[in-house]
């Protein structure tokens, strides 16, 4: 069972990967900015399921790298400072996973793995690249934040909608001592 | 699931990442990389082509008034072309005939590389495009990029065996030396501005230059031809006290609905 779920994350993972920076990114604001990463590794953290988070970030930051301007690596090791960061926020400093709650822990995983990215980006120039990402353009500087928007709005309609669907689907049960009929 | 075998499993995926990210430097991943990509490249570019067109469509109704004019205007700018290759072809000819009179050879050029866009990169605010031609293409980095035609959107970022990652004019870290096609041929620098549009700087306040003019690249970089067309001049700003002025220029390309380009051999 185990191995089966790894497998279904794997190909989600890599697929919505692939989805995401062939198709959605060719699409205009707000859909050129969603990042299934981000949101998978928010998820995981909100329904305290590290694994679906860890795993995700890895395959789908994976992915991404091969479409990526900095280079093999990158995104896997910022959607892993993403995830440490969020977590370190949603265990230490939120006190609920409220609606609040779980919107600044999706715009915080957005901005951290941006500033992550950045990170790696300046690491770069230090032995002698060009920057690529690291630009005091006021688009440039908002990019993370528009996306963190788009991200933290989004995870609370995902959360939204499987909420709705348990309840609508959820398996109910009557009662023994309610119900009227006898026993043979 | 314990906790404890939970957070193990945690580490060992994170361990994971670091052990690829190793043996990519190492280089043993490199022909795993190339073929996962030339696989993929059939796929993404259904899909860069279907977004296209989804933009496009849903984007042409409010669009309406802007397509008219620009209709209108494409029809002027045809007429006016056409009396253009008239004059071009005479010359040409008459070009012709004087080079074989002088008895030069045309210098072989090889067949220029047509790439398919496959992608945007994923980072936020970089104005970049993945094409499925790489360095066993023949790419390299600072290589142009042209679609349209003869219209420069952008130059190599970065190379891979089977990839390249173009940076479009539009982004603010691009530049590109550039000239005006009028009587003094005057000298700029184009570069894009947040990804919108693009900014022809750094022209002498002396220098006449008017709206509707073109720009074409000035040939200053090694790997970029001189006359590739740029864009025309939307307005012209200047400030005093600024020894330049600034340009507006408009791209006959609509960077963001590009799916082939072409990359030229210098």
């Amino acid at each position: 069972m185990t191995t089966l779920r790894a497998l279904v994350i794997v190909f989600l993972a890599s697929a919505t990967a692939v989805f995401q920076a062939a198709f959605l990114s060719h699409l205009p604001f707000p859909f050129s900015t969603i990042s299934f990463p981000l949101l998978a590794v928010a998820y995981g953290i909100v329904r305290d399921r590290p694994l679906l988070a860890v795993g995700w970030a890895l395959v789908g930051g994976a992915a991404l790298d091969l479409h990526g301007l900095l280079g093999f690596g990158a995104e896997i090791m910022a959607l892993f400072a993403a995830f440490f960061g969020a977590r370190f926020l949603f265990l230490r400093v939120l006190t609920n996973a409220g609606t609040a709650a779980r919107f600044l822990l999706a715009a915080a995983v957005a901005v951290v793995h941006w500033f992550a990215l950045a990170a790696i980006d300046g690491a770069r120039v230090i032995f002698g690249s060009l920057p690529t990402l690291v630009d005091l353009s006021a688009a440039s500087i908002l990019a993370p934040f528009r996306q963190a928007l788009v991200n933290g709005l989004l995870l609370l309609l995902i959360i939204a909608i499987e909420e709705a669907a348990r309840r609508r689907y959820s398996r109910t049960f009557l009662s023994h001592a309610s119900s009227t009929h006898a026993l043979p | 699931m314990t906790p404890l075998t939970r957070s193990r499993l945690t580490i060992l995926t994170v361990a994971a990442g670091g052990l690829l990210f190793f043996l990519h430097l190492l280089g043993v991943l490199s022909n795993a990389e190339t073929w996962i990509m030339r696989k993929l490249s059939g796929q993404e570019s259904k899909l860069a082509e279907t977004a296209g067109s989804i933009r496009q469509t849903v984007g042409a109704p409010f669009r309406v008034g802007e397509i008219i004019k620009e209709n209108e205007k494409l029809r002027a700018d045809n007429a006016a072309l056409d009396v253009e290759i008239a004059r071009l072809t005479s010359i040409r000819e008459e070009n012709d005939e004087l080079r074989a009179l002088l008895g030069f050879a045309e210098k072989q050029k090889t067949a220029p590389v047509v790439a398919r866009v496959l992608a945007r990169t994923p980072e936020a605010g970089t104005h970049t495009i993945l094409l499925d031609r790489g360095s066993d293409d023949g790419v390299a980095v600072e290589m142009p990029v042209i679609a349209g035609g003869g219209v420069l959107i952008g130059k190599i970022f970065k190379v891979d065996r089977a990839t390249s990652i173009a940076l479009l004019l539009t982004d603010t870290r691009s530049r590109v030396g550039a000239s005006v096609q009028n009587a003094a041929r005057t000298q700029g620098l184009v570069q894009g501005e947040r990804g919108l549009s693009l900014e022809m700087r750094l022209i002498p306040q002396n220098e006449e230059i008017k709206v509707g003019d073109l720009i074409v690249t000035s040939g200053i970089e090694s790997l970029t031809p001189r006359g590739l067309v740029l864009g025309r001049v939307d307005e012209v700003q200047t400030q005093e006290k600024n020894p330049f002025k600034k340009a507006l220029i408009s791209s006959p390309v609509a960077f963001d609905r590009v799916s082939v380009v072409v990359i030229p051999f210098p």
